[in-house]
């Protein structure tokens, strides 16, 4: 995993060096990422008093354009983006300007339905008409947390030719609160992700800092005993039996406890308001304990619990105990009642 | 929400493709086992994606003839329109890109289990080590039934479109009968939650409007006292439950439901037909259970007719019901498994496999039915434990939302 990684940060760099700039206020379409040749395009145009226009999309890359200043107060710009993909548009004014910079993301609307995810089909443009940026960290429509980025997503009606397309789990936006994660403020300093040379505040630049997630399971490379996700910690990678020595073989705690993450997110993480179970270690024993011998049998988890024997539960603790250290920062309750399985 | 998920994810997505870009230079000298699984529906897609999250050692090709899955779980609720099919569709480029899994679109149309070879129908003939098959159900012929006309919506997907619109164009006092066949079929509950899904949306849209459940089983099958609950008391006088009525042929063109008890004639006819194990199973000579599902060693869903040969999911016929939330578990218990074997260790001896189930009852209600399932040591198969078992005491609202969030949740540990 180690040459990987590096050579990952520095793709990573670049990505996030020509994402970040910006430009200086021209009226030519860059594309942030190298485009593979396609004829299968559409455009996204529309006029904006803000200059940079992001699209984040599902084939990985982001796509960026910046409107044309014509002396009047509403710039127009053209997108063009491949079919077949689902986006997410954000667009930004003062884009340069780190403390006046103000960040909207974009949600389409039809009827009753709402996403910030859509696409659209090659050749057809998708005209959003004006939209109504704001141009100062004052104007803004809200901004609890003073990190530049609108708290909502602004709503726009969406052109017959867009498709919203509802995603029920978004990668992009895990916390559905329509502000892709990119563009969420992690550590709090004001400064959202996308900007943040620093996001976990950990006080490495993220261009050094060495955490990234290998094994997606959400700890940090850095500060994971297992980065591999092999069942065995890093560097006692002994295998079992004779067979081919590149596979690991773990003992049970990994496959009985990666049955809860059917509700409880793969590794614990919850995507959803069911409650994550990374860095509940230390409750899982005597949670499940507690409704294994609960006589409210109204309650699925009740339930669920009294299929495990004493043994069974324990090695499904110590299973994310091993995984998560002992600490509770990884946890998601985020229904906030602390537990929610009652 | 952990800090980690929301900000890594562009940092992942690009070294997911350098990972791709460079592949894997620094153990090109190992010889890597290849793991190529058929169908990337709830089993298949978490078998591959669970194959690469636990070992970066093995190479795992996904084979699924559509490059778009339609989930069956929730697909009901497009029926009475609180959902569009849009939103229970996935696709397969998170686990190609963050998992390294290479996907293929494109239908197999034979294994050789002798040569441990798969045949594709564009002509391309892959080898593997071991072979994990999940493709479902096919549905098997009931005479005069053209499931073009008379949908079984039992496959997400255009046949749910039609029958939607079929139930929207259904006159007021109109008629909507629908068929069950004899269990073991897909989704156990499934059935009875359409029925009221459907009865609720006539209540509301086509006044005087009824619904006939024209049951092969002498009972309900699944989830006994919510739904006789709901058919006597929520839906008295809509729905009508008719036990011991086994499907003998249709009339397409009039929309009959010729059947042991006798005939009925419906505005929306709906017939679930009697299903058994896909299609490959059977050409590759898996289908030992009843000449209908694949027998498996539930250690590690190994054939018990083939070697090398494992089958998950609807396909398998160890009992276990044919539903999404088990299909994945059991999946994951294959997954650990095939690493094991491929390390020359026996797979674990004591796998889990739970089911939860969650059916809308109402258009704002849900209850639910949950079991785990435990391997016997002395049967060799998963039997049911039995306090584990059992259904919500009544449909509630928060059951509904919750039914929400765990389709979500089920969704990404299977797609994402
Ligand atoms: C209305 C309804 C509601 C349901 N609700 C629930 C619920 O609430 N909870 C629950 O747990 N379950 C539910 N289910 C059941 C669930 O959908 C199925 O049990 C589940 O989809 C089975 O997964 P599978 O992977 O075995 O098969 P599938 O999901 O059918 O996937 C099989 C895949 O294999 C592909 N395939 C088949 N043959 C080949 C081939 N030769 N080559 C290439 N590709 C091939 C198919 O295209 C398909 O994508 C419901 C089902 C229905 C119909």
């Amino acid at each position: 995993m180690k040459p990987l990684k590096s050579t990952g940060l520095m793709l990573t760099t670049s990505l996030l060096m020509v994402a970040c700039g910006g430009g200086g206020g021209g009226g030519t379409t860059t594309t942030t990422t190298p485009t593979t040749p396609t004829t299968t395009t559409f455009a996204v145009t529309g006029s904006v008093p803000g200059t940079l226009i992001e699209a984040f999309c599902s084939d990985n890359r982001v796509y960026s354009t910046q409107s044309v200043q014509n002396g009047s107060a509403q710039h127009p710009f053209t997108l063009n983006l491949p079919q077949g993909v689902k986006c997410r548009l954000v667009m930004i004014t003062n884009e340069n300007d780190p403390n006046n910079r103000v960040v909207t993301p974009i949600r389409l609307r039809r009827g009753t339905t709402t996403s910030i995810a859509f696409s659209g089909v090659a050749g057809s443009d998708v005209n959003l008409g004006y939209v109504d940026l704001k141009l100062s960290r004052i104007a803004m429509r809200a901004d609890s947390n003073s990190d530049g980025v609108e708290d909502a997503p602004f709503d726009i009606d969406a052109p017959t030719s867009a498709t919203v397309d509802s995603i029920f789990a978004d990668t992009m936006d895990t916390d559905r609160d329509g502000i892709i994660d990119t563009y969420e403020d992690d550590d709090g300093d004001h400064v959202p992700n996308r900007h943040d040379d620093d996001d976990d505040g950990d006080g490495t630049p993220d261009l050094t800092d060495n955490d990234f997630d290998s094994d997606h399971d959400g700890l940090g490379d850095d500060e994971d005993s297992d980065d591999d996700n092999d069942g065995d910690n890093d560097g006692d990678n002994t295998p079992v039996g004779g067979g081919n020595s590149n596979i690991i073989v773990p003992d049970g705690g990994r496959l009985l406890a990666s049955q809860c993450f059917q509700c409880h997110g793969t590794e614990g993480r919850s995507v959803s308001r069911i409650e994550g179970l990374a860095g509940e270690a230390g409750e899982i024993a005597s949670e499940m304990q507690e409704m294994k011998y609960s006589t409210n049998l109204n309650d699925i988890m009740h339930r669920q619990a009294k299929g495990y024997s004493d043994s069974e539960i324990q090695a499904i603790a110590a299973y994310f105990a091993n995984r998560y250290g002992g600490n509770s920062t990884g946890g998601n309750d985020s229904d906030g009642d602390g537990d929610d399985d009652d | 929400m952990n800090s980690f998920n929301r900000r890594q994810f562009l940092k992942t997505i690009s070294l997911a493709s350098v990972a791709g870009a460079f592949p894997n230079i620094v153990k090109a000298a190992i010889i890597r086992p290849h793991i190529v699984v058929i169908g990337g529906g709830f089993a298949g897609a978490t078998a591959a994606k669970y194959l690469r999250h636990w070992s970066t050692a093995v190479d795992v090709t996904l084979i699924e003839v559509n490059a778009n899955y339609n989930s069956c779980i929730l697909s009901n609720l497009v029926l009475n329109n609180q959902m569009n099919l849009g939103q229970i569709t996935f696709n397969y480029n998170i686990l190609a890109q963050q998992y390294g899994i290479r996907v293929i679109n494109d239908w197999v149309n034979s294994v050789d289990g002798q040569n441990q070879t798969i045949s594709l129908r564009n002509g391309t003939t892959l080898g593997y080590d071991r072979l994990i098959i999940a493709p479902g159900v096919q549905f098997l012929n009931v005479a005069g039934l053209d499931s073009n006309r008379i949908p079984h919506a039992w496959k997400a997907g255009t046949q749910t479109t039609l029958l939607q619109q079929q139930l929207a164009a259904m006159p007021n006092n109109g008629k909507f009968v629908m068929t069950i066949p004899a269990a073991p079929y897909r989704c156990p509950p499934g059935p009875y939650e359409r029925a009221c899904v459907i009865a609720d949306y006539l209540r509301t849209n086509k006044p005087g409007a009824t619904v006939t459940i024209l049951d092969a089983n002498a009972d309900i099958v699944a989830e006994r006292q919510t739904f006789s609950q709901a058919f006597n008391v929520t839906y008295n006088g809509i729905i009508e439950y008719v036990p011991n009525a086994v499907l003998q042929s249709v009339d397409s063109d009039q929309r009959i439901a010729h059947t042991s008890l006798g005939d009925y004639r419906a505005d929306v006819l709906n017939v679930i037909p009697p299903q058994s194990a896909g299609e490959i199973i059977h050409t590759t000579g898996l289908a030992n259970v009843g000449g209908k599902w694949a027998g498996v060693n539930p250690l590690s869903y190994e054939s018990t007719a083939i070697a090398n040969i494992h089958v998950i999911g609807d396909s398998q016929g160890t009992g276990q019901p044919k539903a999404g939330h088990i299909a994945n578990a059991e999946a994951k218990v294959c997954a650990d498994a095939i690493l094991r074997l491929l390390n020359n260790a026996p797979p674990f001896a004591a796998p889990v496999t739970n089911s939860a189930c969650y059916s809308p009852i109402t258009a704002t209600t849900a209850s639910w039915l949950t079991a785990v399932y435990a391997y016997d040591a002395t049967t060799g198969t998963m039997k049911v434990v039995p306090e584990s078992s059992g259904e919500a005491t009544t449909h509630t609202a928060q059951n509904y939302r919750r039914m929400l969030d765990w389709a979500n949740s089920l969704f990404a540990d299977t797609f994402a």
